[in-house]
């Protein structure tokens, strides 16, 4: 095995370790991982560490909930998308919601890499599109 | 401009107003054409992707992390960071009879500059063959009007015929050649009003050709006529890979339209050989593993799937064909190399042209020894078969023995027969650029060659004679050749009209 497969290897250990009992990266975890290899630094510490940190960015936004909101959005709509998302994924999760005037009305929700959007902006774009 | 705000209005009434998904990630390398992208975890093989501005790209390495996208067009106005979007759907281009007189690109854009294509249909580029149950063996000739071909490697409707060669050997000369004469039987098709007759429809994909040559075809189809029958599809060596990878397919799939939809129809890709020089630079890119000659591991399935795809289908199928006359150009006559090598086990025979004979004047430059037609003689018409059937053992008889007998001053009267013979079939098989014959007047010369009407004409007079007497078979003696066009057979009244018919030519040619 190659030593780039096996640092590779380490750092899916060490993710996996950093995980909680619902699957999601654990910050406190993360911490103490990261304190004990300080204190014992491996001969590979930089690509091992570089390694971590891909697979935890990876792993990070399939849970991470964005939610943007047109102009005029009440709190309304927030709290019904934030249910409707806690359902579906089994899970209690915090959206992190902005506003975006580019969206005119509506919203755009981005859950891991999946973005679910209704918004003027949108239907716009759409209508641009059919008719070039 | 009512008709304006008219159209506006419907898309505006048909728009659809349902929340959309879509998958997304974020460009992180950006190199050469081709873009890694984070993200994209629901990404599927061969998906179009969307970035910034408009811009396409084709999902094709799914690796752990990242996905490897080959981008179509402009990749100027992207950067590292952008996002990139899942469409949900495969690369398909435009098919149908709006494509006939076009040219397009890799993706079925028109680039002609005579509008947008009015098609109503597409096709997915990539596709899977026709598996065993659709097919019908190859019965149907598809004439090339090339005599050296349609007497000695004759083609059927759905056989995939390769042409093989160096540089500047006639190569696409006699793809053109073929796609012309698809034209002018078309045209005498549809005059005759024949109800069974089945027009061959021709689908022409340059692929890393320089844009003169490409311009240069045109304007042969135009001027001949032919370009009404023609669908070019063109990725030139200005292109990106992508695009010069993608091109065969999206011919492809033209020329299935076609075929699923019971017509005749031809395919030429020119050439394959820079099709796979494009395809191991998109995967040196996307880093895949390199095998022979720095080429992929799956080369072979590039060819094989593509040619695959060409059949002919039986009557529940639609009884449509798709013929294909792949090129390949090789490196110092070297048939056996890589790409030439895997090219010729997947088609069913090939036309080998030796640089030798072009250099020699004896155009098109076919060489007999190595050129077979594995299927193509099943589909020849009776006449011909009957007139042509020795004629490839004579010619290959003449090359043993021309080349023993340079050295012998002394020959026997059989050996001198057969060097004369094939000294005047040489000639007879030469034939201009652009010049097809049509398959009766062909079978009319080649009766008169084994009927020993050249034998008291000169050997370097006997260009010059089969150019006369198929003129004459053309004007003069159009009825001596109307019962091989009708009935496809050469019935002993037939022969004495042409018998009859050649002896008056000869009399005015001598």
């Amino acid at each position: 095995m190659s030593t780039l497969s096996k640092t590779k290897k380490a750092a899916k250990c060490l993710l996996t370790l950093s995980l909680d009992q619902e699957g999601r990266v654990d910050e406190g975890k993360v911490r103490s991982i990261l304190d004990s290899l300080r204190e014992n630094p491996p001969l590979d510490h930089m690509s091992l560490l570089k390694e971590y940190h891909t697979e935890v960015r990876r792993l990070l936004p399939t849970y991470e909930c964005k939610l943007e909101l047109g102009e005029n959005e009440q709190e309304e709509v927030r709290t019904i998308l934030s249910a409707k998302v806690n359902a579906a994924k089994e899970g209690n999760f915090a959206l992190d919601s902005t506003q975006n005037s580019r969206l005119i009305a509506g919203y755009k929700l981005r859950v891991g890499d999946d973005v679910y959007e209704d918004s003027i902006d949108q239907r716009l774009e759409n209508l641009r599109k059919s008719l070039s | 401009m009512s008709s304006i705000t008219e159209l506006i209005r419907k898309e505006i009434e048909n728009l659809s107003t349902d929340p959309t998904k879509t998958n997304v990630g974020t460009i992180t390398a950006l190199a050469d054409g081709v873009a890694k992208v984070e993200g994209l975890s629901k990404v599927m093989f061969n998906e179009m992707v969307e970035f910034p501005n408009d811009v396409l790209g084709i999902a094709l390495n799914l690796e752990e992390d990242t996905v490897g996208c080959v981008i179509l067009g402009d990749t100027s106005s992207l950067k590292e960071g952008d996002e990139a979007k899942t469409t949900g759907k495969l690369l398909s281009v435009p098919v149908g009879m709006e494509l006939l007189g076009r040219v397009v690109d890799a993706v079925g854009r028109p680039i002609d500059g005579k509008g947008p294509v009015n098609s109503n249909e597409n096709y997915p580029v990539e596709k899977i063959a026709p598996g065993i149950i659709p097919r019908k063996s190859v019965d149907q000739p598809l004439q090339t009007g090339i005599m050296a071909v349609d007497s000695m490697i004759p083609i059927g409707r759905g056989q995939r015929e390769l042409i093989i060669g160096d540089r500047s050997t006639g190569k696409t000369t006699i793809a053109i050649d073929t796609i012309i004469n698809q034209a002018k039987i078309n045209k005498q098709g549809e005059e005759s009003g024949d109800p069974d007759f089945r027009a061959v429809y021709c689908i022409y994909v340059a692929v890393g050709q320089k844009n003169s040559n490409v311009a240069r075809t045109i304007k042969v189809l135009e001027e001949t006529g032919a370009i009404e029958y023609v669908t070019i599809v063109s990725a030139p060596a200005a292109d990106n890979p992508a695009n010069q990878y993608l091109a065969p397919y999206a011919g492809c799939a033209i020329g299935e339209w076609f075929m699923e939809n019971g017509k005749d129809a031809l395919i030429v890709y020119d050439d394959l050989s820079k099709h796979a020089v494009a395809y191991r630079q998109i995967s040196l890119i996307l880093k895949r593993p390199s095998g022979r000659e720095a080429y992929p591991g799956d080369v072979f399935y590039l060819h094989s799937r593509l040619l695959e795809r060409s059949a002919r289908l039986n009557k529940d199928s639609g009884n449509g064909s798709l013929t294909a006359l792949p090129i390949i150009e090789t490196q110092m006559g070297d048939v056996a190399g890589y790409i030439p090598t895997n090219v010729i086990s997947i088609t069913d025979g090939q036309i080998f042209l030796e640089t030798d004979l072009f250099n020699k004047g004896i155009r098109p430059a076919v060489s007999v020894g190595l050129s077979v037609s594995r299927v193509g003689s099943a589909a020849q018409i009776k006449a011909y078969k009957k007139v042509a059937g020795k004629v490839k053992l004579e010619l290959a008889q003449f090359r043993e023995l021309a080349a023993f007998s340079q050295f012998e001053s002394d020959l026997d009267a059989t050996t001198k027969a057969r060097l004369d013979r094939g000294a005047r079939i040489v000639e007879m098989f030469k034939q201009g650029a652009y010049n097809p014959v049509a398959v009766e007047i062909q079978t009319a010369v080649m009766w008169a060659m084994q009927n020993d009407f050249f034998d008291s004409i000169p050997v370097n007079r006997i260009a010059e004679a089969v150019d006369s007497l198929k003129e004459y078979l053309s004007t003069q003696g159009k009825d001596a050749c109307a019962e091989i066009y009708k009935t496809g057979k050469l019935e002993e009244e037939t022969e004495q009209n042409l018998k009859s018919a050649v002896e008056d030519w000869k009399r005015s040619f001598a």
